[in-house]
Parts: C-alpha cells; sequence; structure tokens
C-alpha cells in the first residue's frame, strides 16, 4: 500500500517532468532569436534551430564546437569575463563569423547558469543580427549627406539670387 | 534478417533503460531518413510483434533494455547502415539528450566530468555500473569500465559514440579517439573504453 503511494508520486513527478521538458523545449525551438548554450570551458552543448541557422553550420557540427570559434577571440575572452563577473550582459555589439561567411555584426545578450550551490556551470548566449538595421542606417546617413549638400547647394543659389537682385536695384537707381 | 524468434530473445535481456535512450535515437532516425524513416521503424518492430508507439514515450519513464537494443538492430538492418552510423547514433544521442542538459553542472572541467561520469550511467540505466577508472592528463587519455552490462555487441558500438560525445564537451581537442580495450563479449570480465587526445 504505502510502495503505491510511493509509486503514484514518482509517476506523478515523471509526468510533471515530462511535461516541464515539453515546455522548455517548444520555447527554445520556438525562439526566433539565436541562442545557445555554452560550458564554461567554452564549449557550445545546446543550440536552438535559429542559432542554428545563424551560423550556417550544421546542427551536428555546431553542438561541440568552441565559442571563440564563432567570435573575434578577445571580444569573446572578454565577453565570457564580464558574464561570469556581472551575471548577465546586455546588448554588447561584436563580430560573429558564420561559416564560410564574411563576419556580421551583432548585439550579444549573455546569462551565466548557477546550480543550486552557486557555482557557474555555463551561460546562455543569444545574438541579434545588426545587419539589417546597420545597412538602414547606413542607407540612412547616405540621404542625409546628400540632402546637405543638396540643401547647401540651393541655400547658397538662393542667397546668390538676392545678392544679384540687390545688385540689379542698386544700378537701376544709379541709373534713374 | 532478424526474426520474430530473435526478438523475442533480445525482448528477454534483462534490465531497463530511461525513455531518452529510445527517444534520442529515433531523433536521429528523424533527422538523416526524416518521418518516412520513422514510419518504417515503427512498422518493422510491429513486424517483429512490438507495437510501440513512439509519441508515448516519456523520457524520464524506464523501458526494457531489450526494446533499445531490439530498436537500435532494426535501424541498422532497415537503413543498412555500418557501425560507424551506429556510433554516430550514439554521438547524435549526447547532442540532444535532455538528461545531458540536466547534467551540465558536471561538465566545468574534464577532470570533475570524469569523476560524475558514473552518476550519469546510473540515470541512464537501472542495471550495470560505469567506473571511471584512469584520468591521466599528461599522457592524455582516459579509461572508463563497464561492468555487470552484457546486452548485445551493438551497443558497445553505440556507446563508444555516446562516450566520444561527452568527452568532446570537456576537451578541446581536434583530434579524440576511443577504442574498446576488453569486451564481455570477447570474453572479458568487463567491457573497457580507452580514450586518447592530442
Amino acid at each position: 500500500m504505502v510502495i503505491d503511494e510511493k509509486d503514484k508520486k514518482i509517476s506523478l513527478l515523471l509526468e510533471d517532468l515530462a511535461a516541464l521538458e515539453t515546455y522548455i523545449s517548444d520555447i527554445f525551438t520556438f525562439s526566433p532569436l539565436p541562442l545557445c548554450f555554452i560550458s564554461p570551458l567554452g564549449v557550445i552543448l545546446e543550440s536552438n534551430p535559429a542559432f542554428v541557422k545563424i551560423s550556417r553550420f550544421s546542427f551536428d557540427e555546431i553542438i561541440g564546437k568552441a565559442i571563440e570559434e564563432l567570435f573575434n577571440k578577445k571580444e569573446i575572452e572578454e565577453l565570457v569575463n564580464d558574464t561570469l563577473e556581472k551575471g548577465t550582459i546586455g546588448g554588447r555589439e561584436m563580430l560573429f563569423s558564420p561559416k564560410g561567411r564574411k563576419e556580421i555584426l551583432v548585439q550579444v545578450f549573455t546569462k551565466a547558469r548557477k546550480e543550486e550551490k552557486g557555482e557557474i556551470v555555463g551561460y546562455f548566449i543569444s545574438l541579434f543580427d545588426l545587419t539589417k538595421i546597420k545597412k538602414t542606417e547606413n542607407e540612412l546617413r547616405e540621404r542625409v549627406e546628400e540632402l546637405e549638400k543638396f540643401h547647401k547647394l540651393t541655400v547658397g543659389r538662393e542667397l546668390k539670387m538676392v545678392e544679384l537682385k540687390e545688385k540689379i536695384k542698386e544700378l537701376e537707381t544709379k541709373n534713374n | 534478417m532478424l526474426t520474430k524468434q530473435e526478438a523475442e530473445k533480445i525482448m528477454k535481456i534483462k534490465g531497463n533503460v530511461r525513455g531518452e535512450g529510445l527517444l534520442t535515437d529515433l531523433e536521429y532516425v528523424r533527422y538523416r531518413k526524416g518521418e518516412k524513416g520513422v514510419k518504417m521503424l515503427k512498422e518493422k518492430l510491429e513486424e517483429l510483434g512490438w507495437l510501440l508507439k513512439f509519441e508515448d514515450i516519456r523520457s524520464m519513464e524506464w523501458y526494457p533494455i531489450g526494446l533499445d537494443v531490439l530498436k537500435i538492430l532494426v535501424i541498422k538492418e532497415i537503413f543498412n547502415w555500418a557501425d560507424k552510423d551506429i556510433f554516430e547514433m550514439g554521438a547524435f544521442s549526447a547532442r540532444v539528450s535532455f538528461l545531458m542538459r540536466m547534467l551540465m553542472k558536471y561538465f566545468v572541467s574534464p577532470k570533475k566530468s570524469f569523476k560524475e561520469s558514473p552518476k550519469y550511467w546510473q540515470k541512464n540505466f537501472d542495471f550495470g555500473e560505469l567506473e571511471a577508472h584512469e584520468f591521466n592528463e599528461k599522457e592524455k587519455y582516459m579509461v572508463f569500465r563497464l561492468r555487470n552490462f552484457k546486452t548485445h555487441p551493438i551497443c558497445c558500438i553505440n556507446h563508444a559514440g555516446y562516450f566520444v560525445q561527452m568527452i568532446k564537451y570537456v576537451l578541446k581537442s581536434e583530434k579524440i579517439t576511443i577504442e574498446e580495450t576488453k569486451c564481455v563479449f570477447r570474453g572479458d570480465p568487463y567491457t573497457e573504453y580507452t580514450i586518447k587526445w592530442v
């Protein structure tokens, strides 16, 4: 009878655990933002589909890869040290190197993960691709520069015309 | 070709494995062969007398080890896979394992991971003991011994793939090799894996 009760409780706990597992997996898989989990030794232990996509590696290749292979070595060292020290980093701009492609600018977010005793057992890294934003920013900057040039030219012409009109008036007055 | 009689014999092997062991291999079949491959596996298991609802398998529940062995043998047969593929399937399991994610806290150093590996075994199987036998950082090798675990030779290959992937999580090395230095199916008292790295 006692064993039955215990079995029931274990069975319920297993059901809860399974539900929790599905829930975590669904969120992780669904997230459109690239997200991965890194061990304290700097190895990628988990990656969501968005991270696999942005890295251009296959799922098989990305798991077990050293994170420093995807970033500038100095930048990633700084990021890891800051994450371990502060616990979380929000929105740091860094260069990310997808497989076989030119580096891209990303915004990086991190969060250290601690075990029950407070020891850091790794950290999450999430990326936000800034390529499109930077492209739009550059386009806007160019447009503004063009407008400024145009403005200078047109305003300059206006001033010249005013000056000429005044000269004509002066000459007309003299003639009269 | 696997027969019903052979399947029955395999199903009599004593011991249990977490549902996780079944699910990760299914995931690998899906990864390489798609839903069609999963369907083929299900149909073949049914043909051998084992109606298995994959969607009902829970990762933390215990299932007969025979089912795990049978599933690997069926996969090998229907897809005509070589040992290399079975090894890769083991490695893939360690990549997607939920249990592995829960045990990430042990991946802080190679030595700690090595020391804690027996705990990991206990979470996956309710029989057999994994012994973290020797860790030599200077000579760059480690030795695991697996005792009281005699199921099927196919599992030796699958486990080797799994171990290598686990080691890859804690060792930054371009070349990690594994050798089955002793095997219960070759008359040794236990199975022994020697892992080397450069």
